[in-house]
């Protein structure tokens, strides 16, 4: 037995026919040696790692042709063929990666970053929790830089551009219509809910070659995942009441939603400046969808419909008053679906569209729209090395617009066109180092109904400056098309355009403290211009304007320096002039104030579960036309300043948090005036009388109770 | 005879593992390495073992696990460890469970661990609602793909008990999930070594906690 025993022993401790040591040390670039690193024979359990000084050691039991492997995280992979017929010795020099968390992000223009790893810069939470915003994305937008601060049109006018220069997508498809109808005098909001979504990223410019028809801003709203758990909600709240469910299952989920709201009641107990005939009403419907067919593919689907009533009076001279009546239904709808192709390709395709039927009453005009607008898109994201990721795609937005005027003198004027704009882009992410990233694209667009094609290069890089900061700079042409209310006047126009200069810098993280300033420089041409008005057609609408518009922007958040404070400072001076609609001349238009400036905060008193929020707003004097001067906007309005306080208790009911909001906006009463609007007619000695264009209510109340289950 | 049989088992074994060329073996050895493993260069080698395996047996989600798993228990180990310390060590479990969510979506164990990754992020940074969410997500799912997982229920439990009690939190109702989860992990041994069985005693400790508050 013993003697067994040593026999077996000898054997163990003969080498193996055939076995091969394997050793050496693996460093970096800069000779300094790496630990940790998992060097292995590929496809074998074979290997060791690399210890304090880089040094490792293992044997193989074969000789023969094998392919050895160096990993280590932040590192390129390492990987060579030998052929391996006696012991081996190597140095092995792996080479950083490019893609590790902390690596460059192409920045410029972008506002936020939707993965949840990364943290955005503003998450739904914070929207229903910013004073200033009473839970509408586009109002909380407004407290970003580059967007100006007041909020007399509710949309977003962004780095001096207007209103229909910023488009809206979700889940990277176009939502034509994310405001309510927008009637004059009365600011309007954002229809989409934010628990709809998880991110929001706001680009302010030199925005990707995915996106075209958009001048000056893309915002986009991507939408929540595969829910997980069954949940409903109750909301109750001074102006309406919503109700929801989600269903979880496997794969799947699904929501609907049904809210209704109706200002009466606070318009019975707070004066309005407006004088209200059907104070704003409005129901509205909506649905998601999720499937996850496979651990890569995600399917989503959204629809929602709503109807908005509203009526009031504005005067129009000393004695006169004109009727305002406004009837909308609107339907969204998008089904996106995006899915992997192996390991290094993956697509991602869908169709929206908005059909709106829209019913306004002006003074006795009754004018009906009926605007359909699809778009479909189809890309494709190629990891063609790790330094580089091309994309590219093909779109086609349809619009099919149709209005019938009929004037108090029962004549009939109809409008109506269809045009298709079909696109095309490719773009490539390359990146020279962690620290040097550059995004060069193009994209071309044909509109059928103008017979006009355009294309549009754009170029984006970063760099990185130290650990935690980097410089951004982007550049690139923009095209859009005319607005549809110039389009059914006139096919026999060309695309407005604009090019972008962005440069940035920024440092910090937005977990903790976040600081960043961008300046750029945009050119416009061929902005659409007209003259004077031949009963209902403005006369001799053309692509002879143009503009300018320069700036800088400034944010910092902070989250880290006073416990549970979080708070956001945004400065954003712009300076802009532009030739376009009825202009005379180059001016400053009427929307633009010079400086404006937001500071949002949060405190969180634990003792009691309540978070309390204020925010302020300042935006500086705005111009105005008086006729009587002679001189086109030359007249300034008052500096325009709000102070905003919130509060949201959080409590349970069973295992769910539920949340007791109130809000009350322009609490100091500030009397803003955003402009003033000349009377129709004339008195007798020809002089028109100027009406102030205020908001609605002086104050804002709103007090919600919020159940989930 | 049979004796030399195991004893050389034990000697090919103990100075050639890297011979072995059974799975369940190198499993078992490499599983028992890392519960007993007493610094960090020994798990970091655990964990480059496990990666070799999981890159050989990539139909098998053990090896990928236990490699995330070895990257927690360094920091199991180094309690003291700062959250800058810690995040790098938690960015690499994180990358092996991104990618094992996709390959293995059905595994209830691979939840349980995201889950204990998430909790692990949490610290004072202002951060700790959102990764308190984000573990519990995963801890649902965990639960939803096997309801008899101790983990989930111990782990769903845990961060009930950290999460103040204003926001629905606090030992009280820790308690109960914390029991059931006791009770799954003296129910629910399985005999097979290689499977996932930490957690047992580190529940039964929470469970003290929540008597003496």
């Amino acid at each position: 037995m013993k003697t067994q025993i040593l026999f077996v022993l000898i054997i163990s401790f003969l080498p193996v026919a055939g076995q091969i040591n394997i050793s050496g040390t693996v460093q970096n670039k800069n000779g300094e040696p790496l630990t940790g690193v998992n060097i292995y024979i590929e496809g074998s359990y074979n290997g060791a790692s690399s210890d304090r000084n880089g040094i490792f050691e293992f044997t193989v039991p074969d000789k023969g042709e094998m392919n050895l492997v160096a990993s280590l995280i932040g590192y390129q992979t390492w990987s060579k063929t030998i052929n391996a017929t006696s012991d081996v010795e190597i140095i092995i020099v792996l080479l950083e990666s490019v893609n590790t968390l902390d690596a460059v992000t192409i920045t410029a223009g972008t506002f936020a970053v939707e993965d949840k790893k990364r943290a955005a810069i503003l998450e739904p939470l914070d929207i229903y929790t910013t004073a200033s915003a009473n839970g509408d994305v586009m109002a909380a937008m407004r407290t970003m830089p580059g967007a100006q601060a007041a909020n007399d049109d509710g949309r977003l006018l962004v780095r001096g551009g207007d209103a229909y220069e910023t488009k809206t997508y979700i889940d990277g498809l176009l939502a034509a219509k994310p405001y309510y109808s927008k009637t004059p005098d009365v600011a309007t909001r954002g229809r989409f809910a934010p628990s709809l979504f998880e991110g929001v990223m706001f680009n302010t410019g030199g925005y990707s070659a995915e996106y075209g028809q958009a001048l000056s801003s893309v915002l986009v709203l991507n939408s929540t995942g595969v829910a997980v758990e069954n949940t409903a909600g109750i909301s109750l709240m001074t102006i309406g009441a919503e109700a929801n469910y989600t269903k979880a299952m496997k794969n799947s989920s699904v929501m609907g939603s049904a809210s209704y709201m109706n200002m009466k009641p606070f318009h019975k107990l707070v004066k309005s400046y407006i004088d209200w005939t059907k104070p704003v009403e409005a129901i509205n419907l909506t649905s998601t969808y999720r499937y996850k067919p496979s651990s890569t593919g995600l399917l989503k689907a959204f629809a929602t419909y709503e109807r908005g009533d509203l009526a009031y009076q504005v005067t129009n001279g000393e004695h006169e008053a004109i009727s305002i009546e406004n009837t909308g239904n609107s339907s969204y709808a998008n089904v996106s679906y995006r899915d992997a192709i192996g390991k290094k390709t993956c697509f991602r395709t869908g169709i929206s569209g908005t059909y709106e039927n829209d019913v306004i009453v002006v003074a006795g005009n009754h004018i009906e729209t009926l605007n359909l607008t699809m778009e479909a898109r189809f890309a494709m994201v190629h990891e063609l090395s790790e330094r580089i990721v091309l994309t590219y795609g093909i779109s086609d937005t349809y619009t099919d617009y149709q209005q019938a005027i009929k004037t108090p003198e029962l004549s009939y004027i109809d409008f109506q066109f269809t045009d298709h704009t079909p696109g095309t882009f490719v773009e490539a992410e390359i990146k020279f180092s962690k620290y040097v990233a550059v995004r060069p694209g193009i994209r071309a667009e044909y509109a059928s109904l103008m017979k006009r094609a355009n294309l549009a290069p754009r170029l984006a890089m970063a760099v990185k400056t130290s650990k935690n900061s980097q410089f951004s700079a982007a550049w690139g042409r923009y095209y859009q098309n005319p607005e549809n209310d110039y389009l059914k006047f006139n096919a026999e126009l060309d695309f407005e355009n604009a090019t972008h200069y962005i440069a940035g810098w920024q440092a910090g993280s937005v977990k903790n403290r976040l600081f960043r300033a961008e300046s750029y420089y945009k050119t416009y041409q061929k902005l659409i211009t007209w003259e004077g008005m031949n009963e209902y057609y403005p006369q001799n609408i053309s692509n002879s304007g143009y503009g300018y518009s320069t700036g800088i922007d400034l944010f910092w958040r902070d989250r880290k320096s006073i416990k549970n404070l979080d708070y956001w400072l945004t400065y954003s001076f712009v300076d802009t002039e532009r030739k376009y609609r009825n202009y005379p001349g180059a001016t400053t238009p009427e929307f633009i104030s010079n400086h404006n400036f937001s500071a949002v905060g949060k405190y969180w008193i634990n003792k009691i579960s309540t978070q309390i929020g204020a925010s302020y707003t300042f935006a500086s004097a705005r111009r105005y036309n008086n006729p009587n001067t002679g001189q086109f906007m030359d007249r300034r309005t008052a500096w325009y300043g709000d102070l905003s306080l919130n509060l949201s208790h959080i409590f349970f009911l069973g295992n769910r948090y539920s949340v007791l909001y109130a809000s009350v906006n322009n609490v100091l009463g500030r009397d803003n005036v955003f402009g003033y609007r000349p009377s129709g007619i004339a008195d007798a000695q020809g002089n028109y009388t100027l009406i102030p264009i205020k908001q609605d209510t002086k104050r804002f109340f709103f007090v919600g109770l919020f159940l989930s289950f | 005879m049979k004796q030399i049989f195991i004893i050389t088992i034990l000697f090919f074994g103990t100075l050639h593992p890297m011979f072995a060329s059974d799975y369940e073996q190198v499993m078992a050895e490499n599983i028992q390495k890392m519960y007993t493993a007493q610094s960090i260069d020994q798990l970091t080698a655990v964990a480059n073992q496990f990666e070799r395996i999981a890159a050989k047996e990539s139909d098998q989600w053990l090896p990928a696990y236990y490699h995330a798993y070895s990257y927690v228990s360094i920091l199991l180990l180094n309690q003291s460890m700062s959250i800058t310390e810690k995040s790098p060590i938690l960015d690499k479990a994180q990358s092996v469970l991104d990618r094992m969510k996709k390959s293995f979506e059905n595994e209830s164990e691979v939840f349980a661990l995201q889950g204990l990754v998430y909790q692990m992020r949490i610290s004072d940074d202002g951060s700790a609602y959102q990764f308190s969410m984000m573990a519990d997500e995963a801890l649902t799912i965990a639960e939803k793909l096997n309801p008899d997982n101790p983990r989930a229920h111990y782990l769903k439990g845990c961060n009930i008990f950290y999460t103040p009690e204003q926001f629905g939190g606090g030992p009280t109702k820790a308690k109960p999930l914390l029991e059931k989860a006791q009770n799954l992990f003296a129910s629910n041994q399985t005999g097979n070594s290689l499977l996932p069985a930490w957690g047992e005693e580190h529940c039964a400790y929470m469970l003290e906690q929540c008597a003496a508050k």
